[in-house]
């Protein structure tokens, strides 16, 4: 165990180091952008009378066009953010006063680039296709180097458990490294792994896959002998056409705005929180208003979500807790990744530990490098006594 | 010894990546056989523009590659091959030729695939019911390809995979609302507009 231990622990520290020091720095990300456009992120004067968010909407059109997404904070000092930002197209994302309605500058780029490429640096290690794939292979061993890990960990005798869970400040330094690598590994064991299984989640489909069916959802790995997935695609079309169909036949509520959508989901989901609008596209035809949350026992930040036809039709409501369990955990991986699950409390623990688990290579590393400079002067040390031995025998 | 087969599984590992890095086949991105067939040129004009296009494809790559993590920066270098590249075949083609190679190739940069479903339609000779019937599957296909977008982000590979068996489901709704010869057709212009293999969402 130690042997594997060891080597594949040199195999992946790299990828390791990288990904945790990104996913450090990734965490803050909202925070550090809010600091660096603080002067349009924030209002200094909230009043009680919100702007039309339709207003809004045909503003940033005018000026930029191609609005994709709308976020309302909750709190009565944040501006309102719109953003023109999907695939293929980063697009402009904009300031809006919530209560004037008046613009007020788009985001910081400069920021924006910096966090992309931090995010290319975690996912893809910078090589596209390829480095994801070395990065998924990484994290694969990292899981295993934390069981590993724990069973190296594990004290041969219950009186050794304290020195086990407790970190000697003032010993030498190779033993404070020895400590500072088992001791904070074991404490940062179970969050790290959450997190190296999320990102795995995001980057393996299999992964994906084995979770959701673990969880009690349905393959969705598509092959043909999959026919359940086959049947509810075919069932989900053909339902499809039908509401499509009958909404053609329907008159189209002249009156719907973006803003009675938005009333509307508030009317449904009446916990407070920040709202995120997903408009019509020309690929999706509906708008789809997500409200998250953090009302319930942890205090999760969980969506709810409501979605309107073009014709402002309520076609679908999906609140959280009715969800089952596996579409839950799709609708929560991406934050319990991050770690804005909880927001900036178990963002900070989040990055805590991301620090602990970029150290883990690192003080390995040092353990590694000492125990081979130690076995060379055994060795040394050896080959010095038969030498002398030797010389005896002959005198 | 354990030692030694361990980094040995490690020389086979990084050669297993580097076998992979390689073997990558660069598709292309822009239907240019589509946008040839409506220019009408000259076999020394196909030679050229078969060159330009297939000498800037590559150089779009590099610029994409070489800027890699920042956007704004992927945005300018690939709009400077472009418009190097609009620039040669200007030179190359004459004015109405450009005019058609302007309008399709802004189309193929803008994407394509939604706007090949409209042009394939227009070429099925379908009635207006049929019409209506036809959007409705290709707007029903559209939305549950999004819907199901959770299943395949940043999988190009599996993304492919549901587009195919969606697309099952909207080749039946179309099989259905078509005569036979319309479906054969439609067979025959999915496969020319290259339906599914140009695009991820």
């Amino acid at each position: 165990m130690s042997v594997s231990h060891l080597w594949l622990g040199l195999l992946s520290s790299a990828v390791v180091f990288l990904v945790c020091l990104s996913g450090s720095i990734y965490a803050f990300r909202n925070q550090i952008e809010n600091l660096v456009n603080r002067k349009y992120a924030y209002l200094t004067s909230p009043t009680h009378t919100r702007a039309d968010i339709d207003e809004l909407l045909r503003d940033f059109n005018r000026r930029f066009g191609g609005a994709t997404s709308i976020r309302v904070f909750s709190e009565p000092n944040r501006s309102v953010v719109i953003s023109s930002l999907s695939p293929g197209n980063p697009g402009i994302t904009a300031y809006y006063h919530l209560y004037t309605g008046e613009f007020l500058s788009t985001q910081n780029k400069t920021c924006n680039l910096f966090f992309d490429i931090v995010l290319d640096l975690h996912r893809f290690l910078l090589a596209g296709q390829v480095g994801k794939l070395i990065n998924g292979i990484g994290i694969l061993i990292f899981v295993f180097m934390l069981f590993s890990g724990l069973i190296l960990w594990f004290p041969k005798k219950l009186r050794q458990l304290r020195q086990k869970l407790s970190i000697r400040w003032r010993s030498r330094f190779y033993r404070l490294n020895y400590d500072l690598h088992s001791v904070l590994g074991f404490y940062s064991l179970l969050l790290l792994l959450f997190m190296a299984i999320t990102g795995l989640y995001v980057s393996f489909h299999w992964v994906k896959n084995f979770m959701i069916v673990g969880l009690g959802g349905s393959s969705i790995v598509i092959s043909e002998g999959n026919t359940s997935l086959k049947k509810d695609l075919s069932d989900a079309f053909n339902d499809l056409i039908t509401n499509l169909e009958n909404e053609k036949k329907l008159a189209t509520d002249t009156s719907w705005t973006l803003q009675s959508a938005v009333d509307e989901a508030n009317h449904t989901f009446t916990e407070t929180g920040t709202i995120i609008i997903r408009l019509a596209s020309e690929y999706s035809k509906n708008t789809r208003i997500t409200k998250m949350s953090n009302d319930n026992f942890l205090g999760f930040y969980v969506p709810q979500t409501i979605e309107f036809s073009p014709g402002g039709r309520v076609i679908k409501i999906a609140p959280f807790n009715n969800l089952p369990l596996h579409e839950q955990f799709k609708a929560i991986a991406q934050p319990l990744h991050t770690g804005e699950i909880m927001g900036l409390p178990s963002i900070i623990i989040y990055f805590i530990v991301s620090l602990i688990g970029c150290s883990l290579p690192f003080t390995g590393c040092i353990m590694w490098w000492r125990k081979m400079c130690v076995k060379t002067s055994a060795h040394k040390t050896r080959k010095q006594s038969v030498g002398v031995s030797h010389s005896e025998v002959l005198a | 010894m354990l030692s030694i087969n361990i980094k040995t599984i490690g020389r086979i590992f990084y050669v297993i990546l580097l076998l992979y890095a390689c073997s990558s086949p660069q598709q292309e991105r822009f239907n240019y056989a589509l946008i040839k067939s409506k220019l009408d040129m000259t076999e020394n004009q196909v030679t050229q523009f078969d060159r330009i296009t297939t000498s800037h494809s590559k150089k779009a790559r590099e610029a994409y590659e070489s800027n890699r993590g920042n956007r704004e920066e992927v945005r300018k270098a690939v709009m400077a091959v472009f418009k190097e590249q609009d620039r040669q075949i200007h030179a190359l083609l004459d004015e109405d030729q450009f005019a058609i190679y302007a309008k399709e190739i802004k189309i193929e940069r803008e994407g394509r695939e939604k706007h090949n479903m409209i042009l394939v339609r227009d070429k099925l000779g379908l009635d207006s019911a049929q019409i209506v019937k036809y959007d409705l599957a290709n707007e029903a296909f559209y939305t549950l390809l999004i819907d199901n977008h959770d299943n395949y982000h940043g999988k190009p590979d599996v993304y492919r995979q549901y587009y195919a068996e969606i697309d099952v489901n909207r080749q039946e709704a179309f099989r259905k609302l078509m005569t036979e010869d319309q479906y054969d057709k439609y067979l025959e212009l999915a496969e020319e507009y290259k339906l599914g293999e140009s695009e991820a969402y």
